[in-house]
């Protein structure tokens, strides 16, 4: 053992010698260096010492005790006055030496025991030295120092002269010097800092600060129970500073990380983009991600991103493992910000917001050209026009003369006006309900500490109102933080987080017909010549204006998270942690349904039907999630580089979730909307639940040198969501990193490509995330059962579901192999990651039985998805000068589902089958629109497409292409080895996803640009926002919708006009008609690819004149823009990241907007 | 020593947390109930069969709009149609891939229940009422089966994951029609009679499984006598033994054992379409099963929009109206009339000529549609102008039901649902005439008297005669010749029962493709005169009669004879069970 520890030291030794010879000899070096080098012997030897704020002159006699070395030097030689601090462990002399004299600009020179100390400010000292001859004239070496922000010296800093190739690098005291003369500017780089340029003004000392890269590899990563410095990672794992997240006008944290790290992914709901729109983030494209905020589960939506320190995104096994069954789809570890000891005390307050306006809004044709348009789908169907020639008449003079009413009395009824075709407005609902929004964020933190006290507080509100113009649709969000560290003792550190969020969200509850995905639908199929307001001025019922104003939905989620943590240090290098978390969420929901009213021809206000009786509806839910980890770290070192550390720990959590709901009809008056003042029927409802788990975790880091890096986790976890015995799982990880760049035989290369990483981890992960007592025969208890006995709706059970008992843990192993390169002193970095995943004993369907089962068939683990993908990073940190600089990081990643085992023996492709791309679309080849009537009765005589649709085929249908050439267009068997002429058209897995981001600063003004995308995804999008006709009653039109088939001429009542070369099929009135051609083909399959400009953002900072003359530490403004420029190919109406979502159809989300913000950020 | 005992106590405090709690991870259900904890009590069994009540076809549950009001529409027949011409008649049915009516959920539960109710602790009495809604159901959800399917195979048992009955082969139809008519008899045994029930009229009571029995016994006895010798008749089935049991059930309704009658106030011009506006049906005596709508429990509908200003797009045809006699009780020249009375005046012309049950069906001119909130409306002609759910493309408008006093009665708008109507599911009156239609299957003389001159009377229509229609052939065309006693029978029948959901079974059962094959359903004798400034978009065949489906289906219907009396067993469902075997013709 011994041994082993000596010859790694000696081998170590050598090694230093050997790199530190290289880099000599590699770089531009000045003789001095060289001579200290060649003139060893004295100065290698180690010592260990401390000296504590003496003098100069008392510090020299300590370590001439200690070390036995004599100096020697000359009066003024020495600054016998100043007070220095040493501490050298296990330090060379002439590391020790460089540390203690350079700052001071004393040169040192051993000879046997005897060390001579100068001044080294005379040329022709150094040229009677013979350190440089007289025909090095030129030469004046410029010395400095370089340290970081904590004053600490940096070793390793390249220094170069702009433009000469001379370069040079600091020693271990942070010491540099460089042939250089004034003017000349010389550029700082290294690893993990900011680089920096300073133009030489003297032949004084420099000395240069050096500020930490966040993003770079000093950095310090936060990761699972701990931190590691990102050069000494070996797992995948991205970082996203908070800086990114904030000053851009989007009000939550998701919305701001699309884009930011590659192989993150964000989906919004069905919502689309409504106020306070939460999308799900996703890594590595499957399941949702672990998220914990200071380490506590939480919910990534409610933060405020103006808190947000850093998020560590954990992307492959190895780096997730830790968190076992908890993270089976990598995690997101969100570090807020916390004050710090001695610190002074800082105040930030910042604001933005600006209008939001929507991007790609469509617009409705007008009514005269509906009408013909529907008119003519109704004569394709061989029925009665829809409109008839005396609404058209009435809809023509409403249109040349807007006074005149929009709508009269209906002939049948002539009490009521007409409604639907019978009315002649003409309008467009796009415009009428949808206008611009608004959005605003305000601030305000403090953060400082004093002498064992570090805090932060922080106060956040963000609002937003939708660009809904007729209701209120809104979201508010006041968030409050409140964070502490102290130190009890100087081995006992605690610290308070607490974390209060209150969300509301108001929003139009449309009373009766369901929610805001129904009014978004009704607003889009509402035909334009329906009647905005009566001749009596009161909004239609079609309108939707009254139903939307009477009463409101209002969702108020409050959410209150203390955690307390300790750390005690036992001994040195040893910490036992433990921290206890309660997240209490209060959800509340209030939805009030008020009778809303239409007008009758004689001005009185009639109930519309489906809004009486009027009822409040109200439900609470409790949630109660508590957290305990409890873990400790253990760091030891064998013989000088072999560096371990040793972590275990135990989580467990517990989860109780209680709902309560009631509704009670009737209300007295809309101004008192309880339960209490209402006096109809009343129902209520419960729903409670809980869940656990438990884990037992460890991890062995292991470093040799900084050179080769281990790591190894494992975690043995059990939920209560499996039965007993099959409820604990057992995952393990490991991964290793090798610094090739520390490598000797790497410093040939090592000045163009300084930095290189090799990283391999594999991982196995489980999923809890699936639902409780499937293995448990339950009964279902429902209320009000659709039919009455006695006057009353009774309680009714349902059979029982069938079970399975030998449900277990889904799980999943992945391997990462990554590469991570710098070039051009470090200011290109690049990281690249190649993964690959197996899910394993994934929860799915059991292989189809007979229907006659006659029940749901349990789930089984049963079927395996592959995915493999990669993760590419580009940074560019370009060199900064005083008043210029800039940076750039583009990312992109790719990925591809497979499913590899599927219980599909039939291969039929209504279900997954085994070899299935995840996402593909099948679908016919569209030959194209049929356009003689030669080929239509072809097509009919042969039945060629009978088996779509029996009945005739027309001119202007689409022609589907016969693949399998055996005359009949169909699905064969719909299986994988009989499609017919179905074939794979397309995938809408979102591929090549591009991250951009630009930054740059001159002077005072800064610039940023962020451009995120998708290069390649196949949208097959349905409904009446991309087909425009439906059903009569389902059809809207926009413009592009006109290019369908017509081969009659348009007359005054019906038709458009010849256009037989169109886009759009031919337009039929009923569903098995114009379904015959809304088949999955390729025809109309879309291209949803797109660039979209997310953010730009110009800033500028008021000079520091301006500064001290407002006692202000820091002001800037900016003006920010949010997606303000989109690159797509969809048709107007669906916009690339919303496109397929919609309650009620593809599109029928909310649009996505743009917003030009103004911002202000002050410190104090 | 401070440092030492806080560390000590720390870690000691730490492992109390860590294992202390053993029972951590078990966490039962909360807000459910387990199997084996149920079924204990009649109260237990109670609420478990009352879930089946919501399979019983009403507003919203079948059909369109109008329940089985427009059923025979959304279905597809000769005498109800709606805006496009059905499949299935049409005969471009394809066999189906999965799904279609091959679910068996319903089938399942109701074994379930058979499989758990003897846990039950209370005594029999105090829970046979509910082990008799269990076997009527089971007869129920099967007859649906036979109806779609024919043969299906027999569960008694719900079946699990691996059981042997998963591979089970298909049972000959007669065999799981026995076992239906037997646990109808169980159900009859059971099942309180409606004085007693609980629930009145609302709930299953021994009538409803005697009208059920008489049912499926007529629909099997007559199937098997008009598919005889054909893919669909079963070898060797007696068809005369369901006969009788249709007989004899219907005939126990009539007797004085059970208080049954004709709904009546006496009004011959009101009382059939009357019948089936109300929504209160629990002292009608014809009534035996139906269902209540309250809004205040919001359990309604919108029935009564679509019976007065809307359609559901639904419309009977000029073959329906065929059938209804003249006043005296005589054949109506309809055809001829048509061809010099027209439009509105032919609609005036038929309502006053006919049997009353003709304009109480149909609307016609004069009619009050609405009379409440929204004022008063009028029926002034068919909407052939309208389209989608507001279409007649026939002239003839369904009138059947229409309350003009409802508030929701004219409202226009196609989505109110405060409708309260009630929604008959089984009535006295069907009883009736499958006793008049099984005797006369059989060749027994019929009781006119105490069965179909009671519903003559009620309409003010002379007593039943047989007579033969010079025109019969232009509008039941059965395709094989039948008695003139039971063309009479047949027509009283689709009288009586029209526009309630009963044509598409019956076209089935009596193997009567021949009303649709090759032909169109047909609309009123157009007069142009009526829609003069209006543009209509329809033709009229050469005697001048609406023909609305000419566009769609030229040639007529071209119902595949071999293969759509009975459905498709889907596909995937002969790949995962070899032993299904398909249907004839697919």
């Amino acid at each position: 053992m011994k041994k082993t520890g000596l010859s790694i030291q000696i081998l170590s030794s050598v090694l230093k010698v050997v790199l530190l010879y290289s880099i000599l000899t590699l770089l531009f070096t000045t003789r001095s260096f060289a001579r200290e080098a060649v003139e060893r012997g004295i100065l290698d030897k180690k010592v260990t010492l401390t000296i504590k704020t003496e003098n100069f002159k008392a510090a020299l006699q300590k370590i001439s005790q200690v070390t036995g070395v004599n100096f020697s030097y000359t009066r003024n030689t020495i600054p016998e006055k100043e007070k220095v601090s040493i501490t050298a462990n296990d330090e060379t002399l002439a590391s020790l030496f460089s540390s203690l004299f350079h700052p001071f600009s004393i040169q040192y020179e051993a000879v046997g025991n005897q060390v001579i100390l100068k001044k080294m400010e005379l040329m022709g000292l150094l040229i009677q030295q013979g350190i440089i001859t007289s025909s090095d004239n030129e030469f004046i070496p410029i010395k400095g120092t370089v340290k970081d922000a904590e004053g600490k010296p940096i070793a390793g800093v390249s220094v170069f002269v702009k433009g000469s190739g001379k370069g040079s690098s600091t020693n271990a005291g942070g010491v540099f010097t460089i042939d250089a003369n004034p003017g000349d500017t010389l550029d700082f780089s290294i690893m993990g800092y900011q680089p920096v340029s300073i133009t030489v003004r003297n032949r004084d000392a420099i000395a240069v600060q050096l500020e930490t890269d966040i993003a770079g590899l000093g950095e310090v990563v936060v990761v699972g129970y701990g931190t590691q410095k990102k050069a000494n990672l070996t797992g995948s794992v991205g970082v996203v500073d908070g800086k990114r997240l904030q000053n851009r006008p989007v009000n939550n944290v998701s919305q701001a990380l699309n884009g930011t790290v590659p192989g993150v992914t964000i989906a919004y709901g069905n919502n689309g983009f409504e106020p306070g729109a939460a999308p799900s983030v996703q890594i590595r494209g499957q399941g949702s991600p672990y998220v914990l905020i200071d380490g506590t589960a939480g919910d990534i939506n409610t933060l405020d991103p103006k808190t947000i320190e850093s998020i560590s995104v954990l992307k492959d096994a190895a780096a997730s493992a830790i968190y076992g069954a908890r993270a089976p789809y990598g995690v997101l570890l969100i570090t807020t910000k916390s004050g710090k000891a001695n610190q002074k005390p800082q105040v930030d307050f910042s604001i933005n917001g600006g209008p939001t306006t929507i991007i790609r809004k469509p617009h409705m044709v007008d009514s005269y050209t509906f009408a013909r348009a529907i008119n003519e789908m109704h004569d394709n169907q061989g029925v009665a026009r829809l409109f008839s020639e005396e609404t058209i008449d009435r809809i023509m003079a409403h249109i040349n003369n807007p006074g005149l009413p929009e709508t009269v009395p209906d002939a049948t009824n002539p009490t009521k006006w007409s409604v639907y075709q019978l009315s002649n407005g003409n309008n467009d609902w796009v415009n009428v309900h949808y206008g611009s929004g608004f959005r605003t964020q305000e601030n305000v933190s403090v953060r400082g500490g004093s002498k064992d006290i570090g805090y932060f507080l922080s106060a956040g509100h963000a609002y937003e109102k939708g660009p809904l113009q007729m209701v209120d649709d809104k979201y508010n969000r006041y968030n409050m933080n409140a964070k502490l560290d102290a130190n009890v003792t100087s081995w006992w550190k605690i610290n308070s987080i607490t974390r209060l969020t209150n969300e509301v969200r108001n929003r139009p509850i449309y009373n009766g017909e369901g929610g805001y995905g129904m009014l978004i639908h009704q607003i889009f199929r509402t035909h334009p010549e329906v009647y905005l307001k009566s001749p009596n001025g009161y909004y239609s019922q079609l309108s939707r204006v009254p139903q939307m104003r009477a009463g409101y939905e209002k969702f108020t989620d409050n959410n209150l998270m203390q955690r307390i943590a300790t750390e005690i240090n036992p001994l040195k290098n040893w910490s036992i942690n433990a921290d206890y978390s309660i997240d209490y969420t209060i959800n509340n929901h209030e939805g009030l349904n008020l009778v809303a009213y239409e007008d009758q021809v004689d001005g009185t206000l009639a109930p519309i039907a489906l809004t009486v009786p009027s009822y409040i509806a109200k439900d609470k839910a409790n949630n109660t999630y508590k957290a305990l980890n409890i873990f400790s770290t253990y760091k030891f070192d064998i013989a000088t580089n072999n560096h371990f550390a040793l972590m275990a720990g135990y989580q467990q959590e517990s989860n109780n979730f209680d709902y309560l709901g009631g509704l009670k009809r009737e209300l007295i008056t809309p101004e008192v909307p309880s339960i209490t003042t209402a006096t109809g029927d009343m129902q209520v409802f419960d729903d409670l639940s809980h869940w656990a788990t438990k884990g037992y975790f460890a991890r062995l880091n292991y470093t040799f040198n900084d050179k080769y890096l281990f790591e190894s986790n494992i975690r043995y976890d059990g939920t209560s969501r499996f039965a007993d015995g099959k409820r604990w799982g057992f995952f393990p990880s490991v991964s290793a990193g090798w610094n090739v760049s520390k490598e000797k035989f790497w410093q040939q290369i090592s000045a163009y490509v300084p930095y290189v990483k090799i990283r391999a981890s594999w991982g196995k992960l489980g999923n809890q995330n699936v639902s409780a007592y499937q293995d448990l025969a339950l009964l279902g208890v429902r209320t009000n059962l659709n039919w009455i006995f006695n006057g009353r709706r009774p309680a009714y059970t349902l059979a029982p579901n069938l079970i399975n008992p030998t449900l277990t843990w889904e799980s999943s192993k992945t391997t990462d192999l990554g590469i991570d390169l710098g070039f051009l002193n470090n200011r290109l970095e690049v990281e690249f990651d190649y993964y690959e995943r197996l899910t394993f004993d994934r929860l799915g369907p059991a292989q189809a039985l007979p229907r006659v089962l006659g029940a749901t068939i349990p789930l089984e683990n049963n079927s395996e998805l592959k995915t493999r993908g990669w993760d590419f990073t580009l940074t560019w940190k370009g060199k900064a000068s005083k008043d210029f600089s800039y940076s750039l990081s583009a990312n992109i990643f790719d990925y591809k589902n497979i499913v590899t085992k599927y219980p599909n023996p039939t291969g039929i492709l209504t279900t997954d089958y085994a070899g299935k791309y995840v996402g593909e679309i099948w679908g016919y080849e569209t030959v194209g629109l049929i356009q003689t009537q030669k080929r239509a009765d072809e097509i009919n005589s042969g039945k060629y497409q009978s088996f779509i649709n029996g009945q005739v085929w027309r001119t202007g249908d689409v022609e589907y292409r016969d693949l399998n050439g055996d005359g009949k267009i169909n699905n064969g068997k719909n299986t994988v080895n009989d499609h017919g002429d179905l074939t794979v058209i397309g995938n809408s897995t979102q591929r090549y996803q591009i991250g951009l981001n630009l930054t740059a600063s001159y002077k005072n003004v800064d610039l940023g640009v962020f451009i995120q995308g998708i290069a390649k995804r196949d949208l097959w999008l349905t409904g009446n926002i991309f087909w425009g006709f439906n059903q009569w009653n389902q059809s809207s039109l926009f413009p592009n919708h006109l290019d369908y088939y017509r081969d009659a001429d348009a007359i005054k009542y019906s038709g458009l006009g010849i256009n037989t070369n169109a886009y759009f099929p031919r337009p039929y009135s009923n569903a098995a008609q114009y379904a015959k051609n809304q088949q999955v083909q390729t025809y109309y399959l879309q291209k949803g690819a797109y660039a979209r400009l997310k953010n730009v953002q110009i800033g500028y900072t008021l000079p520091q004149q301006a500064m001290s003359w407002l006692k202000l530490k820091r002001a800037r403004f900016y003006f920010s823009g949010e997606n303000i420029y989109t690159l797509t190919k969809l048709p107007v109406g669906f916009d690339p990241e919303t496109a397929g979502l919609g309650e009620f159809g593809n599109g029928k989300s909310m649009f996505y907007q743009a917003i030009w913000a103004f911002g202000l950020n002050i410190s104090l | 020593m401070k440092k030492h005992l806080i560390i000590v106590f720390s870690i000691s405090f730490l492992f109390m947390a860590v294992s202390c709690s053993k029972d951590f991870l078990d966490r039962p259900p909360l807000s459910q109930i387990e199997n084996e904890a149920y079924w204990k009590t009649s109260s237990d069994l109670e609420k478990y069969t009352v879930q089946f009540y919501n399979a019983f076809p009403a507003f919203g549950t079948v059909g369109s709009y109008m329940g089985l009001i427009g059923w025979d529409g959304t279905r597809g027949s000769d005498v109800q149609i709606s805006a496009s011409p059905s499949t299935l008649w049409n005969g471009t049915n394809q066999p189906v891939t999965s799904g279609g009516n091959w679910s068996w959920e319903n089938i399942r539960s109701v074994n379930v229940f058979f499989k758990n109710y003897q846990k039950c602790k209370d005594p029999f009495e105090k829970y046979k009422q509910f082990l008799g809604e269990a076997h009527f159901f089971k007869a129920w959800f099967y007859f649906e089966k036979v109806e779609a399917y024919g043969d299906v195979p027999w569960f008694t048992d719900p079946l699990e994951i691996g059981s042997d009955g998963l591979k089970k082969p298909r049972e000959s139809r007669v065999v799981v029609v026995d076992s239906i008519l037997s646990n109808l008899d169980r159900a009859i045994e059971y099942l309180k009679p409606l004085k007693e029930t609980d629930g009145g009229n609302n709930r299953l009571s021994k009538e409803a499984a005697l009208l059920f029995k008489s049912r499926v016994a007529l629909y099997e006895g007559t199937w098997q006598k008009y598919h005889k010798n054909t893919p669909f008749g079963t070898q060797g089935a007696d068809q005369a033994k369901y006969l009788r049991a249709a007989i004899n059930a219907s005939e126990a309704l009539m007797s004085p054992s059970f208080s049954l009658s004709l709904y009546s106030n006496n009004e011959p011009a009101n009382d059939y379409c009357k019948l089936f506006s109300l929504i209160n049906q629990s002292n009608n005596k014809e009534v035996i099963l139906w269902k209540a709508y309250s809004v205040n429990l919001q359990l309604s509908h919108s029935f009564q929009i679509y019976v007065s200003d809307r359609t559901a797009g639904i419309s009977m045809t000029l073959q329906q109206v065929y059938h209804y006699l003249d006043k005296t009780g005589n054949a109506y020249d309809y055809y001829n009339i048509g061809k010099t009375v027209k439009g509105n005046a032919f609609l005036n012309k038929i309502g006053s000529d006919c049997d009353p049950r003709l304009s109480q069906t149909i609307w016609t001119p004069g009619g009050i549609m609405w009379d409440n909130g929204f004022g008063k409306g009028v029926f002034s002609q068919p909407f052939l102008d309208k389209s989608g759910e507001s279409l007649n493309n026939t002239g003839f408008q369904i009138r059947k039901g229409n309350d003009p006093k409802d508030p929701q009665a004219g409202s226009g708008v196609s989505w109110n649902t405060s409708s309260q109507t009630g929604a008959i599911v089984f009535r006295y009156a069907e009883a009736l005439l499958n006793y008049a239609e099984a005797k006369a299957e059989l060749g027994e003389p019929v009781d006119y008297a105490k069965s179909i001159n009671l519903l003559r009377a009620r309409s003010g229509m002379p007593p039943f005669k047989i007579q033969k229609d010079p025109n019969q052939l232009r509008y039941a065309d059965y395709g094989y010749p039948i008695s003139d006693e039971l063309f009479e029978i047949r027509r009283e029948r689709t009288v009586e029962l029209g526009a309630e959901g009963f044509r598409y079974d019956d076209i089935k059962r009596w193997a009567a493709h021949n009303l649709l094959k090759g032909k169109r359903p047909k609309g009123y004798p157009f007069n142009a005169a009526d829609w003069a400034g209006r543009n209509i978009n329809y033709k009229t065949d050469a005697d001048g009669f609406l023909d609305p489906y000419v566009g769609q289906i030229p040639n007529g219907y071209g119902f595949n004879v071999g293969r759509d009396y009975l459905e498709s067993i889907p596909l995937n469902e002969i790949t995962l069970n070899p032993n299904l075997k398909q249907n004839p013709g697919w």
